[in-house]
């Protein structure tokens, strides 16, 4: 009976790893297609709140800084010399330093389905190295390893949707206490760091790093903790002082109030799109005048 | 605590180094560590639901001895009748009472008398539906001088809450499983081995095939409006997948357990799916249930004595009680009214009770207008309500030339790559099912098992499908 359970074993073990084998190339031919651009946008849910004109697209909602890391080391490691990649644009805002962003990266699991989610997306470009890697929790690159097995593929979005339904003129959101009573800041742990991984790995490859900021509803800044907030906009600003010259911190947080460009606190609709696509297109332009594929190009 | 649990996984092992371990040579203490895992497996849900199946332990344990005692046919009867009462009416409060108070005060309303509806929020407890007919079948039969009562309440509550079956059947029989609960198991390494892959094979069905196939039909159950015909149609089919997968599923799981403590429980679906007409399905489909209710309801009813006229409406009494026991709505009751109905034909026509014929390729199309028949009836099974599923008929009718419309609506969370892992899986179990049907379950669970690959690819589908989608519980754990 042991022998034949460790043949089963053995058997789930080679299944599994030749599995794992195949998504991960059929996932890295996404990141190969991407290097015919010149810019390819990387982010969460934010990120499909972009128009980006049929150009590749590495976001699904709630993903993780690691998820994003990730992404971002698999577009360096299929970089060949034809490569026409100039930058990697990451939709970013304060939640990403959350209690709930932390509490994420650090492995608990979720009562949603962030998990089957957020792992799935990255799962096939783990490797070996993955699993010793310092910058995360023990537990998350347990939970990340398991979930290796949900054999999807990482894919890029291509397409392009909005939504036209705005909230209301006196629409509120009432954010968590956590968010609102204390200052969350000086609890980020995990997620500074990879932050910093991700800067770190896109200006080491001589790319552009946009760090895109979406308009939020003012609901959002009337109850986010004003010392955590200010502690995020100083570690932002900070990073345009980069000694590469080569990180941009487009904040459009503040930028429109209007209420009609809004779904809910922090997605857009199609009118706060396209108040999103012409600052950017304008920041995109600034950076690398005429570059192939430059957003609004095409 | 569920099958598909992480928490089931940690308390199995635990609970069956025990068995094996110091309590293998005490019959008694296997009987115990069984009924103390069997309370901790009920009571993970709701500790304070125990309470009832000590009530209804006790109560037949004691009517149990009772009625072996005495001779006096009075005593008897109200040993009887008291048994009846305790396990019907926690079944009747649990279950019913919501659902006959507001069938009441609906019926008045109709007549223009407009009456208090009082809120009564009553949970219900998991698988109280099971074991309530376990334990009503062990006092029946000691009553019908069938079965000796058992003189050991330690077996006789290991053999009411044995917690694989526990909560979703099968529904054992007293003569079949107390038995083995009186004698020494030997646990053979073949016996181990079977078990675990019928648990595996049970936990694909569920997870991969079941859990899959719901995407689908939650899709279109739960938002039917603007769908074609055909969308719905897949909808449905969808549906019958899934309730097959997560049942038949939970009852290879459970029967698999059974074989991990040397205990042999009673088989639940013979590939229903493959029937000719509605009364082979029902030779196939849930055949504890089924069989509960024709030795205890349509027998003693009468059964086929007295004439043809009698013979159907025990049939139809014996559908529409089954509806009812499923679910406390009236969309069970016509559920097991269709049922009936296409029953009925079959058994005027004597073929009810004809054995499974041999397979010949020509009844190809008798099974597909089985499962058809079998499919319409689903729709009332699983609609949200009596409005909604004659509203899905309808549609399904009516819009039967809208194309594929409400396609992308069915396809939530899915992309092609998971549709064709789930394509892959489902064909492989459509043929798997039908070489078991055609060779023989032997085939399925001594043959092709030889394999070790065979058993690392369902663990490992199983997992994939786990990890992909949201964990769901099993339909019938609301019964």
């Amino acid at each position: 009976m042991v022998r034949r359970a460790l043949a089963v074993l053995a058997w789930l073990v080679a299944l599994a790893w030749g599995g794992h084998a195949w998504f991960r190339n059929a996932s890295l031919q996404e990141f190969d297609e991407a290097h015919a651009h010149a810019w390819v946008l990387v982010g969460d849910s934010h990120a499909d709140d972009v128009k980006w004109g049929g150009r590749p697209r590495f976001s699904g909602p709630a993903q993780d800084l690691f998820s994003s890391l990730k992404m971002v080391e698999s577009l360096k490691s299929t970089a060949t010399d034809s490569s026409k990649v100039q930058g990697v644009v990451l939709t970013f805002w304060p939640n990403k330093f959350s209690p709930l962003a932390e509490r994420r990266l650090s492995g608990v699991a979720q009562e949603d389905n962030w998990g089957s989610m957020a792992f799935g997306r990255i799962a096939p470009l783990m490797t070996l190295r993955d699993l010793v890697r310092p910058e995360v929790p023990l537990r998350y690159r347990m939970r990340m390893a398991f979930h290796t097995l949900q054999f999807k593929t990482t894919f890029a979005w291509w397409d392009e949707q909005c939504e036209q339904d705005h909230v209301g003129e006196s629409y509120s959101h009432g954010l968590s206490d956590g968010m609102r009573l204390h200052n969350w800041w000086d609890e980020a742990r995990v997620s500074p760091g990879l932050f910093q991984a991700i800067v770190d790995e896109v200006t080491s490859q001589g790319w552009h790093l946009v760090l895109l900021e979406n308009p939020l509803h003012p609901t959002y800044y009337d109850q986010v903790n004003a010392e955590a907030l200010a502690a995020y906009e100083t570690w932002m600003a900070s990073f345009e002082a980069h000694p590469s010259g080569r990180v941009h911190w487009v904040p459009l947080g503040r930028e429109n109030d209007d209420f009609t460009l809004f779904r809910d606190y922090h997605h857009l609709t199609c009118k706060g799109e396209a108040f999103v696509k012409e600052a950017l297109d304008k920041e995109l332009e600034r950076i690398c005048p005429g570059a192939e594929g430059t957003f609004g190009r095409e | 605590m569920s099958f598909t649990s992480l928490a089931f996984w940690v308390f199995l092992p635990v609970v069956l180094a025990l068995f094996h371990g110091p309590f293998r040579r005490h019959l008694r203490a296997q009987n115990a560590l069984l009924l103390v895992a069997s309370y901790v497996f009920y009571g993970w849900w709701d500790w304070r639901f125990l309470s009832l199946i000590v009530v209804s332990t006790a109560t037949d344990f004691a009517l149990g001895r009772w009625l072996d005692r005495t001779e006096d046919l009075r005593h008897r009867r109200w040993a009887l009748a008291t048994s009846l009462a305790v396990n019907l009416g926690l079944l009747g409060f649990f279950k019913y009472a919501g659902f006959f108070i507001d069938s009441w005060v609906d019926a008045w309303a109709t007549v223009g008398v407009t009456m208090h509806r009082p809120s009564l929020q009553i949970v219900l407890p998991v698988g109280i539906s099971f074991y309530t007919f376990q334990t009503l079948s062990y006092t029946l039969d000691v009553y019908r001088r069938q079965l000796r009562a058992s003189t050991d309440w330690l077996e006789f509550a290991a053999y009411v809450s044995f917690f694989p079956q526990l909560v979703a059947g099968p529904i054992e029989r007293a003569s079949r499983l107390l038995p083995q609960l009186q004698r020494r198991r030997t646990v053979t390494d073949v016996a181990v081995v079977l078990g675990f892959r019928m648990i595996a094979w049970g936990l694909f069905k569920k997870v991969v095939i079941a859990d899959s196939a719901a995407q689908y039909a939650n899709a279109v159950f739960g938002a039917s409006e603007g769908m074609s015909g055909p969308m719905l149609t897949a909808g449905i089919v969808a549906f019958a997948i899934q309730i097959y997968g997560d049942f038949s599923g939970y009852s290879d799981m459970a029967i698999g357990l059974g074989r991990l403590f040397g205990l042999r429980l009673k088989s639940n679906f013979r590939f229903p799916y493959f029937s000719r007409n509605v009364a082979e399905f029902w030779r196939r489909w849930h055949i504890s249930l089924n069989t509960w209710f024709r030795d205890y309801l349509y027998i003693p009813l009468g059964g086929s004595r007295g004439g043809q006229a009698k013979a159907l409406r025990n049939v139809a009494v014996v559908f529409l009680v089954s509806g009812l026991w499923h679910g406390a709505d009236w969309k069970f009751v016509v559920w097991g009214g269709i049922h009936a109905a296409l029953f009925v034909p079959v058994f005027v026509a004597g073929r009810n009770k004809v054995s499974f014929e041999a397979w010949h390729w020509t009844h190809g199309l008798r099974v597909l207008w089985t499962f058809g028949l079998v499919c319409l009836a689903w729709i009332f099974f699983r609609a949200e309500s009596m409005d909604h599923a004659v509203q899905i008929v309808h549609d399904v009718n009516e819009r039967w030339d809208e194309g594929f419309r409400g396609w992308s609506r069915m396809r939530t969370f899915w992309r092609a790559t998971d549709e064709r892992l789930f394509a892959v899986a489902l064909g492989l179990f459509l043929v798997l099912e039908w070489l078991q049907f055609r060779r023989g379950i032997r085939w399925m669970w001594r043959g092709l098992w030889r394999h070790p690959w065979v058993e690392g690819f369902l663990v490992l589908a199983t997992l994939v499908f786990s990890l992909r989608n949201e964990a769901s519980t099993f339909i019938y754990f609301t019964f």
